[in-house]
């Protein structure tokens, strides 16, 4: 399933400050993020939950949400760290239960405070 | 199936929990770039000492979990040597490893009077426990 505009309101439910919203893509079928900025404003968006979906990668418009605190990747099938450089203000990674090969490119996390790399399959742990 | 082995080069000196359950890692290494870490889960990995733990700067250490693994009798030295170089750490985890078998493994680690959680039982009440259901069963599994 891909994104549309039913599925990412359904996301943002429940958010009051519009400065400071968390979407909820958990369990949605979702294959990919591509379009996610068609709907949404990426700086307005401090939590993104994406667990328990079907995308194979981190997407560059991951990236563009720069000011994203906590994001929740888990039970995916995504086989590469990338596009998590940008991310200067995130505190929580979930990234457990992937397809991960290499755990790298996480040195630009400069605020990382909660690294949960649950079950990644790795052949070398490498940040 | 997981394949993580080693623990290595994490320079995100602001990590406060660091959790790689259910990997390949034998050996507890490369702390040192962690020096806020205040949780560390390695449940169900492949660790067969706890010794160089004691070895790291980790000053703000609280909850430490190794459930799960292949810590022998052996160790248990070891543990006691980690309990008393951590006095902030107040929760352990070794259910699962062999060293629990110990004779003395209890009355002697609840001598730490830092120590409130040992095996996911609460030492100050014992009445309550934090083991789910899924504990249980591995705890069943694995004595037969």
């Amino acid at each position: 399933m891909y994104l549309n505009a039913s599925i990412v309101k359904e996301a943002s439910q429940g958010n009051k400050d519009p400065r400071n919203i968390t979407l909820d893509f958990s369990l949605k079928q979702l294959l990919s993020l591509k379009n996610l900025n068609q709907f949404i404003t990426p700086n307005n968006v401090q939590k993104l939950l994406v667990s328990t979906n079907y995308l194979r990668e981190i997407e560059p418009i991951i990236s563009s949400f720069t000011l994203l605190k906590e994001l929740d990747l888990s039970i995916n099938h995504i086989q590469k760290i990338e596009n998590l450089t940008p991310l200067s203000n995130l505190i929580y990674l979930n990234l457990s239960n992937n397809r991960i090969q290499y755990v790298e490119g996480l040195s630009g996390l400069l605020r990382l405070e909660v690294l949960v790399s649950l079950s990644c399959i790795a052949s070398k742990f490498r940040i | 199936m997981n394949y993580i082995s080693r623990i290595e080069g994490i320079k995100n000196k602001g990590i406060k929990t660091l959790i790689l359950s259910g990997n390949q890692i034998k050996e507890i290494e490369n702390l040192s770039s962690m020096p806020l870490l205040e949780n560390l889960e390695l449940e169900k990995n492949k660790i067969e000492t706890v010794e160089a733990v004691a070895t790291f700067e980790l000053k703000k250490l609280k909850k430490f979990v190794v459930s799960f693994n292949m810590i022998p009798i052996e160790d248990f030295d070891n543990i006691v040597k980690l309990l008393g170089n951590f006095p902030t750490l107040e929760e352990v985890n070794f259910m699962g490893n062999e060293v629990t078998l110990f004779k003395k493994y209890k009355p002697r680690l609840m001598e730490f009077e830092q120590l409130r959680i040992l095996d996911k039982l609460a030492l100050k009440d014992p009445i309550k426990t934090h083991y789910t259901v899924s504990d249980i069963i591995l705890i069943l599994s694995n004595r037969n």
